[in-house]
């Protein structure tokens, strides 16, 4: 699996070299590999919710994923949420465990454009980073480092965007810039990622911001000790373990 | 006077041109007149229930509801539900609207199979088009007290688009281009619009036509009035020029000094065009009248003005003080309506003896016919013969009557009522009235109530306390729908633990928390620090005596009832002294509320009601049916499938252990968690080391999972006890038993929070709960509005009547004469009050003003009767003589100058603002009655009193005398002669 994510990356990267006009899907699809590129990382994650008066909230918590679809979130601080953990796994299930209540229980979620946790991220914003599955491309334009795509769901998926602008960097097909456009053509977010560097054999940004507009409000995501294929069970992404763990 | 003449005369033509251009340069100031009808502004700013209201709207999005009401056979359809969706979404995108919630953008908090979802009520990008499913939704938003009588009316016909604008968002703006986009998008149904936005909206486009119409009525009446009188096309154009200019120059200075018009302001031409007036024909008339004894014309303008220039100044400045009385008053928009009245009065004075005569200088003089009196005139002067005979018979039946209406008035007075409240100002059919009629039936009303609550909102007992005040709110009369974050919580924890209930543990409370972390509704509802919050309702009246009641309600309970010394004590014993009575007396006093907020007479036995809580709190067994075993053994089951600590890879020995755990709680205690341990050890004996580490765990998790269902189900046998002392139709009442269960619910809580006196007693240490409450919103600004009235009437009548009667007083040379030429107008207010107290009409921000503009007024009448009374009486004639001739000339004058001010403001009842046509009616009214008085009550007195001011009444008198010894010396005579022929 490992091998092979890297094979692909590595076999765009020639294609790009040797043929001028790469359709926009297929530098989408390149991106969404890249970001996707590790079999699982772990991290702590620190989460700044901003409001429009400037006001900072801080949520840290310890982040582990497997694959694209499987991680879990367990928050360490404010004293306030310590323990509240996230388990998603494929097909949007997703638990919650509240030490509080010594409980979990799944959370049900048939409205994805809920917020996660206060931030601005929706749940369908956090599902997945796969853009090529969702939307259909088409290059807008390009400069010397980068390309920019202008990204629409496609016919079947039903999105809250009506369009993203997606900026691509051209070295390394990360993806450095979204815009996420309302159905009324309105700008609605910005995500922005920062500090992208090549740890082991990946690419990865460590902060991740994103700003909505309409609600004046942004959250940061700042990453550190990122660790990455140290092979975590798929014992860890279960219920029993979202409750156990310390 | 003579001088400024001279000065009129030398400078005639340069102050023509300068009224022309100061005319055009205010005039161009008039197209930035706006109208602000936001009742906040017309409080000083730094009021603090104003500048609490501004930091509510401000922080919490709070204060400015626009509301769009959509009504349908069944709102479910799938059409309708598209129309809301695109309405709301069209809605968001207008700038300066903070949030919108409708019912396809609304938080919806539900339990599902196996968990729980925080949601939305309808997924906007997913609007179902089965119908079945749509009938679900219905039945599913109107069984939940978050939607019903929130955003979906009771009958689900009616559903509300709620949009919270931002506060320094131009707010009519904002409510017209909701408008638009309204009908624009769902033109195909009912529509209702309600708000403080939407009626301000209202309220400016009634002011503006109002001005457009009356303006021009106002003056047609004023040309006929000048037309009767004079005769000829001057005594017609000047007069109104000098209104027109006048009433220009003071609207466009306002509108200069950015001062907008406002819902008093807008009777301010006709007021001006209707009292200035008086100034030019008193000048037009004298200089008529000088005409026949003059050599020419710039002498006969210069004798006319420095005659008539000494009373109309008086004249003049008496009205101003009526006006300035207001300036200072605690409503802004008064004290401008005030200022700017008099100044524009002041401009109409000087506009009358600058302009009109240097304009009549260029004019020919007039050929004045000796004949002009018509058959009116004599119709009038044979009026005024009578009313001179009645007074001189009656005078005393005058005083006597108008110290009847003292009485009157004086007792009706306490009984007059205010109202500040705006909706009242509409008429009963006007949409905006309907609307708020519909709000009431539908959703509690359209007017939000506040509650500021300071503390830590994460704190369960200030949480507790939140959803104490409101399910007293709930019992007061007119308030709707309490709401605040304890809601929340308490919706929260009934999906996730089944009790609508604030935990007992702060960590509780913050687990809850964390699912509506970034909910719009959250930031509606408590601060970024969450240290304050708000608890909100609607309040479903707009009758200000009702809105002033609830206020005063609320205030109460935040002030004395709300215990603000609550000590949090950790596992408490309840077999303390006290503390199980208090217990049980909060409980019951909490069911009470419950139970009179459904049916405010029903007959529940307390003490029989405090017996059973203090029964239930010691029930030690709980007899589980077998449906909640067969429920308790599912859950067990799915606990060891996947979220038991310990891994049991072998089914049956899973099933021996719920079958261990079911039989002991069929005992009806709950097990211990060693005996639980115990159970585990028993059936799971050959385990790993690292998988004994768990079995303590598991054992916990077990317990936690039945501790659970034994105090669920405690309750519940304690809300079957409870049910019989509860009249039938509550005990049926679903809503109503999850209400008891949620009442006794504290009994399970080891945390409570205990007041100051029972902790001291028992020596208990806790953690003081630092709470504080207040009340903000409309209504509170409405009591605001309502004292500053009560203070703006008294204020501005005691200074209008001090320094009208000074200037009596000054000009009459007596301290008596100033009173008693005082005292018509004093008869007037008092009579304009007496009828609004027995007609019903309240003191609001319009009528507040007749007192003092009668006063300004009226004196006049008062100065012109008794300044000739005096002259007349001076020549040497009787009382009797002097009044006749008095009645006959200024007499009549007072009385076509009262009939012509009634007419002007009499127009205004033609207004679309119910203050302004009250305003309109009960001015006209006061004007002809200080006239009358003037002309009735004034001589009566003065004829009663004898006063000196007036003249020497004893120098007739000693005539008399001398006359009646003359008689009787005569008669003497008489008799001796006769006597003498006898002999």
């Amino acid at each position: 699996m490992r091998t092979y994510s890297l094979l692909l990356v590595l076999f765009t990267l020639l294609l790009t070299g040797s043929l001028f006009a790469q359709d926009a899907q297929s530098i989408v699809a390149k991106a969404d590999v890249v970001v996707n590129a590790p079999q699982d990382q772990t991290a702590n994650m620190k989460m700044i919710l901003i409001d429009k008066n400037g006001k900072e909230k801080v949520r840290e918590t310890t982040f582990l994923q497997k694959g694209t679809e499987k991680r879990i979130m367990r928050f360490t601080a404010p004293a306030d949420q310590k323990g509240i953990a996230f388990l998603s796994l494929p097909d949007d299930i997703q638990y919650l465990y509240m030490p509080a209540f010594h409980k979990v229980r799944r959370i049900a979620s048939h409205v994805k454009n809920t917020k996660f946790a206060g931030t601005d991220f929706t749940y369908d914003d956090l599902s997945s980073f796969e853009y090529a599955k969702d939307y259909d491309a088409k290059q807008l334009s390009e400069n010397d480092t980068h390309w920019v795509m202008e990204l629409k769901p496609k016919a079947d998926i039903k999105k809250d965007y009506g369009m993203l602008k997606m900026s691509i960097r051209k070295d390394n097909y990360y993806p450095e810039k979204i815009e996420y456009y309302d159905k009324g053509g309105n700008l609605w977010k910005v995500m922005t990622r920062r500090q992208i560097e090549e740890i082991g054999k990946y690419w990865f940004s460590k902060e991740m911001e994103i700003k909505d507009l309409k609600e004046e409000h942004s959250t940061k995501m700042i990453l550190d000790n990122v660790e990455f294929d140290t092979g975590i069970s798929d014992k860890t992404f279960t219920k029993r373990y979202l409750k156990r763990a310390k | 006077m003579k001088k400024i003449a001279d000065l009129v005369m030398k400078y005639r033509l340069i102050i023509i041109i300068g009224t022309i251009i100061i005319t055009i340069f205010f005039g161009y100031q008039l197209k930035d007149a706006k109208v602000n009808s936001d009742v906040l502004t017309y409080l000083k700013p730094d009021d603090p229930a104003v500048v609490l209201f501004n930091r509510i709207g401000d922080e919490y999005a709070g204060t400015a509801l626009t509301l769009v009401g959509i009504e349908a056979d069944n709102v479910f359809e799938y059409k309708t539900l598209q129309t809301i969706n695109n309405l709301t979404e069209k809605i968001k995108a207008v700038d300066g609207v903070a949030t919108v919630m409708s019912l396809t953008d609304i938080l919806d908090i539900k339990s599902v199979e196996g968990g729980l979802e925080v949601g939305r009520l309808i997924d906007k990008n997913n609007i179902s088009s089965d119908p079945k499913e749509l009938q679900n939704i219905r039945e599913y938003a109107l069984a939940k007290d978050m939607y019903n009588g929130r955003i979906i009316s009771p009958d689900g016909k009616i559903t509300l688009i709620i949009a919270r604008l931002k506060q320094q968002a131009e707010k009519e703006a904002i409510a017209e281009e909701i408008q638009k986009i309204t009908w624009d998008t769902a033109s195909d149904y009912r529509i209702y619009f309600s708000g403080m936005p939407m009626q301000m909206l209202e309220i400016n486009d009634i002011v503006e036509t109002d001005m457009a119409r009356l303006i021009p009525i106002v003056i047609i009446m004023l040309l006929i009035t000048l037309y009767f009188s004079f005769r000829t096309l001057r005594g017609v154009l000047l007069p109104l020029s000098a209104v027109l200019i006048s009433t220009i120059w003071a609207m466009g200075l306002m509108t200069l000094l950015g001062i907008d018009q406002s819902i008093v302001s807008n009777g301010m031409p006709v007021l001006l065009i209707a009292i200035g007036s008086a100034f030019g024909i008193h000048m037009i008339a004298r200089y008529k009248e000088s005409v026949l004894s003059c050599p020419d014309k710039e002498t006969c303008i210069k004798d006319a003005l420095a005659e008539v220039g000494v009373p109309i100044v008086l004249a003049g400045a008496t009205t101003m003080i009526g006006f300035f009385a207001f300036a200072g008053s605690y409503l802004t928009v008064v004290t401008h309506f005030g200022v700017f009245t008099g100044i524009g009065v002041g401009f109409a004075l000087i506009v009358s003896i600058t302009f009109i005569p240097a304009i009549l200088s260029y004019l020919k003089q007039p050929k004045i016919r000796k004949t002009a009196q018509g058959k009116e005139d004599n119709l009038l002067a044979r009026f005024m013969d009578r009313l001179a005979h009645f007074v001189l018979r009656k005078e005393k039946l005058i005083v006597f009557s108008a110290g009847i209406i003292i009485v009157l008035a004086v007792i009706g007075i306490p009984n007059l009522h205010r109202e500040v409240n705006m909706t009242e100002y509409f008429k009963k059919d006007t949409d905006i009235r309907l609307a708020e009629e519909m709000m009431e039936e539908n959703f509690g009303g359209s007017t939000p109530i506040q509650i500021v609550v300071t503390g830590d909102m994460k704190n369960p007992f200030v949480l507790k306390e939140m959803r104490k005040l409101e399910k007293f709110m709930e019992t007061v009369p007119y308030v709707n729908h309490p709401q605040s974050v304890a809601d929340l919580i308490c919706e929260m924890n009934k999906v996730m633990n089944r009790h609508y209930t604030i935990p007992d543990r702060r960590e509780g409370v913050t687990n809850l928390w964390f699912f509506m972390e970034g909910e719009s509704v959250m930031e509606q509802l408590v601060n970024a620090e969450a240290s304050e919050g708000i608890v909100q309702a609607n309040l479903g009246t707009v009758k200000t005596q009702e809105v002033l009641k609830v206020v005063d309600t609320i205030n109460d309970y935040v002030t004395n009832r709300l215990d603000k010394n609550l000590i949090a004590i950790q596992n408490v014993d309840v077999n303390q002294p006290g503390i199980q009575e208090y217990l049980t007396d909060e409980i019951a006093s909490s069911i009470l509320l419950d139970t009179y907020k459904r049916d405010e007479d029903a007959d529940v036995n307390k003490k029989e009601l405090k017996n059973k809580i203090l029964a239930i709190q010691k029930i030690k067994t709980v007899q589980f049916d077998n449906n909640a075993l067969v429920i308790i053994g599912e859950q067990m089951d799915d606990f060891f499938l996947d979220e038991s600590e310990i891994i049991i890879e072998d089914e049956t020995r899973a099933v021996l252990i719920r079958r261990d755990i079911v039989k002991q709680l069929e005992s009806g205690v709950l097990p211990s968690q060693s005996s639980l341990l115990q159970i585990l050890k028993r059936r799971l004996p050959f385990l790993s080391a690292e998988d004994q580490e768990l079995l303590p765990e598991t054992a916990h998790s077990i317990q936690v999972i039945l501790n659970e269902t034994y105090k669920y189900e405690k309750i519940m046998a304690g809300v079957e006890r409870l049910l019989p002392l509860f009249p039938q139709e509550l005990q049926s009442k679903a809503k109503f038993r999850d209400e008891l269960r949620d009442d006794l619910w504290v009994l399970n809580d080891n945390n409570l929070a205990l007041p100051l006196a029972l902790v001291e007693k028992n020596s208990l240490k806790g953690e003081k709960i630092e709470l504080k409450a207040e009340q903000s919103g409309m209504p509170l600004i409405f009591t605001r509005l309502d004292e500053s009235i009560m203070k703006s009437q008294f204020q501005s009548l005691i200074i209008a009547f001090t320094l009208v009667t000074l200037i009596l007083m000054i000009q009459l040379k007596s301290l008596i004469g100033g009173l008693i030429a005082v005292s018509p107008i004093a008869l007037t207010v008092l009579l304009n009050f007496a009828l609004m107290s027995y007609l019903n009409i309240p003191l609001d921000m319009s009528t507040i003003m007749i007192a003092s503009i009668a006063i300004g007024i009226g004196i006049d009448y008062s100065i012109h009767f008794t300044s000739r009374f005096k002259e007349e009486f001076a020549r040497n004639k009787s009382e009797f003589e002097a009044l006749e001739k008095t009645l006959k000339t200024t007499g009549r004058a007072i009385l076509i100058n009262a009939l012509t001010v009634a007419m002007g403001f009499i127009v205004l009842v033609l207004g679309e603002l119910v203050p302004m046509q009250r305003f309109g009616w009960l001015t006209a009214a006061s004007m002809l009655i200080s006239a009358f008085g003037a002309i009735t009550f004034l001589p009566a007195l003065i004829l009663l009193s004898k006063a000196k001011f007036v003249g020497d009444f004893n120098r007739l008198e000693a005539l008399q005398k001398i006359n009646g010894a003359k008689k009787k010396f005569k008669s003497v005579v008489n008799n001796y002669k006769n006597k003498m022929d006898r002999k």
